[in-house]
């Protein structure tokens, strides 16, 4: 299969591709498979580590279910740069656990970086023009903290790095390129442009890749969607958001949508009401999940599902560049799928709805209920065994990212709430986990209401609730048959998840 | 159809005349027919129409048995009695001991049945107890 290479810029980009991992989990698929490629100074970044976590988990538990059709959870394969390297058979001393390091930032300030000290008096003029005296005394390792100018110098260095000629050499004809990126701060500001016009170039290390120059490219800039709290002490102030997206814009108006150099370019922003803490950097940085975000990620399905008769190239150049916005049908203070249009809904409503009562049910009631058939009536059983093992544990850690990160959504404005869900909070106000308050569960989804038969209205027919979700699991397990513990897992989940949510609610 | 349930029954209660003449009055057939099929639709109302999650425990497997007990037993009692006091013979105690094997009968078809169907039903297929 073609493979899409994502560079996820900045700590905007490692939180797209946290809530594209999450979308790719609850079963929506994509053309291609994905090579997350995460670029961030800030090694000790909270978004950044976070989203290398659950990339990492999401990698051990598709793995384990490769070519088993009968599960629909975790179908897009998900591969590190120096996987798709060992698979080509190329050398390559690359090893990426999803990030990459830029050399040369660690403990070092900018002015360090371009060697300032030898610098003869000209450039040092010239430097003190572009440069404000803070930015030459910037610590780099914990990234740019908001200056674009500082960015694009640094990230210059990705492009000239190995692990870029290693991208160049593995990246195939039918393979395809999206850039995530915020416009309004330093790293992934000044890095998207500069990653386009060097993959547009075709030129790495002075070899020349065709396929490279032909590649059909995406892109999304994230624009403003929450302001920082102002600090005299941070680098870091959000007034400037909306001057500098504009003076992006500006330049990009010229550089990329002018120069007719990116096949599909996605924009995206929001009214920004929300406001963060000002972490410049590090573990700190951690900021909660944003419908943005989601959205944002819809994007890369929706790049990678685009034909490429309505996309390609003509000797280099995009043939039809498109540009795309994205909306909600109505604006509200906290929105749910009611307020989805149709389109987004028929992406994400069933698959992210099967998946959040998959999650609930083994947290709230696997372990009561592991004496039903589907446990235990097959060869490869579901036990207290079963759940010692690794799989299961990596499962349970994904599945509890998933739930903050579905807390998260509903906490920011604006809201995503799809689900009636309490959030758990840490005396730091982190969200640790949630808990559902009712044992009503097919009125969990906010907006739509269960679906009744007529076997609703006789009191003690139909079965409800967890009941119906045992019978499903049971009716599923009997479809699936023997197989391998976690396949047989995932595939009877999957498949009576999706029964529950068409029953129960659409 | 009598002489095929005749030393099932006896083999349980035998005592004479009251089993000669259960026999000549052709009961034994028609009890064994009503065990069977009383039995046969106890276990497809447990595995098969019934057959949820919440309700698939040994005890509801039980609580099935001992329905199946309580009607099979009263068929036993009130059946022979109705047609023996028709016809003018007169027993005691014979009654109820009969009736009791005639229940004991009934759940030993009731157990064969369940675990001859129970595989094919999607929420019992360990009740009462795992393979």
């Amino acid at each position: 299969m073609a493979k899409l290479y994502v560079f996820g810029i900045g700590g905007t980009g490692a939180r797209v591709v946290r809530s594209l991992t999450m979308l790719l989990a609850s079963g929506i698929k994509t053309m291609h498979d994905i090579v997350p490629i995460l670029i961030d100074p800030d090694r000790a970044g909270g978004d950044l580590n976070r989203t290398v976590k659950v990339l990492r988990e999401y990698q051990l538990i598709e793995k384990e279910l490769k070519g088993f059709e009968q599960n629909h959870f975790f179908k897009n394969s998900i591969s590190t740069l120096s996987e798709i390297i060992a698979k080509s058979g190329a050398n390559s001393n690359v090893i990426d656990g999803f990030r990459f390091e830029l050399d040369g930032v660690q403990n070092d300030r900018f002015k360090d970086f371009i060697d300032y000290s030898n610098l003869d008096p000209n450039n040092k003029w010239l430097t003190s023009l572009l440069f404000s005296e803070r930015n030459l005394d910037s610590n780099l390792e914990i990234g740019f903290k908001g200056n674009p100018n500082i960015g694009s110098v640094v990230l210059n260095q990705f492009t000239k790095s190995e692990a870029f000629q290693a991208f160049a050499d593995s990246f195939e004809k039918d393979d395809r390129i999206f850039i995530i990126s915020s416009i309004f701060g330093g790293t992934g500001a000044a890095g998207f442009p500069l990653l386009l016009k060097n993959i547009r170039n075709g030129f790495v290390k002075e070899k020349f890749y065709a396929h490279l120059q032909n590649a059909v490219i995406g892109a999304i800039t994230v624009q403003p969607y929450f302001k920082v709290k102002h600090e005299d002490e941070s680098e870091i102030d959000s007034h400037g958001f909306i001057s500098k997206t504009k003076a992006a814009l500006h330049y990009y108006f010229k550089n990329v949508t002018g120069n007719n150099t990116i096949n599909a370019l996605y924009y995206i922003g929001d009214l920004a009401e929300n406001t963060y803490e000002n972490n410049q950097g590090g573990t700190n940085q951690r900021n909660d999940a944003h419908f943005i975000e989601l959205s944002s990620a819809m994007a890369i399905v929706d790049f990678s599902n685009t034909d490429i008769s309505t996309i390609g190239n003509n000797q280099g150049k995009p043939e039809n560049p498109v540009y795309k916005e994205f909306g909600i049908k109505e604006n509200a203070e906290q929105i749910n799928f009611n307020h989805l249009t149709n389109d987004t809904l028929k992406l994400i409503r069933s698959n992210i709805t099967q998946y959040f009562y998959f999650n609930i049910f083994l947290k709230d009631e696997l372990q009561s209920k592991l004496k039903h058939p589907y446990a235990t009536a097959y060869t490869n059983k579901f036990d207290s065994n079963f759940i010692d093992q690794s799989f299961y544990k990596t499962l349970a850690e994904f599945n509890k990212s998933f739930r903050i990160w579905l807390g998260e959504l509903q906490r920011n404005k604006v809201s995503f709430a799809p689900f009636n869900i309490e959030l758990e909070k840490s005396t730091n106000e982190e969200i640790t986990d949630i808990k559902i308050t009712t044992s009503s569960i097919f009125s969990l989804v906010n907006g739509v209401r269960e679906k009744k038969s007529w076997k609703d209205y006789i009191p003690g027919l139909a079965k409800n609730n967890y009941e119906l979700f045992v019978a499903n699991l049971n009716k599923a397990a009997e479809k699936v048959g023997n197989t391998t513990t976690n396949k047989r897992f995932m595939g009877v989940f999957s498949k009576a998840s999706q029964t529950v949510v068409s029953q129960k609610l659409f | 159809m009598n002489d095929l349930f005749a030393p099932v029954f006896e083999f349980f209660y035998y005592t004479v005349p009251f089993s000669d003449d259960l026999y000549e009055e052709g009961l034994y057939a028609f009890l064994g027919l009503c065990n069977i099929l009383l039995s046969l639709f106890f276990s497809v109302l447990f595995y098969y129409i019934i057959n949820r999650p919440a309700f698939s425990k040994w005890y509801h497997w039980l609580i099935i048995l001992l329905i199946n007990f309580g009607v099979s037993f009263t068929l036993g009692v009130v059946l022979p009695q109705t047609k023996f006091v028709a016809l003018g013979i007169d027993y005691q105690n014979e009654y109820y001991v009969f009736g009791l094997m005639n229940a004991l009968i009934a759940i030993l078809f009731y157990t064969v049945i369940s675990f001859i169907i129970r595989w094919w039903s999607t929420n019992a297929k360990q009740t009462p107890f795992p393979h």
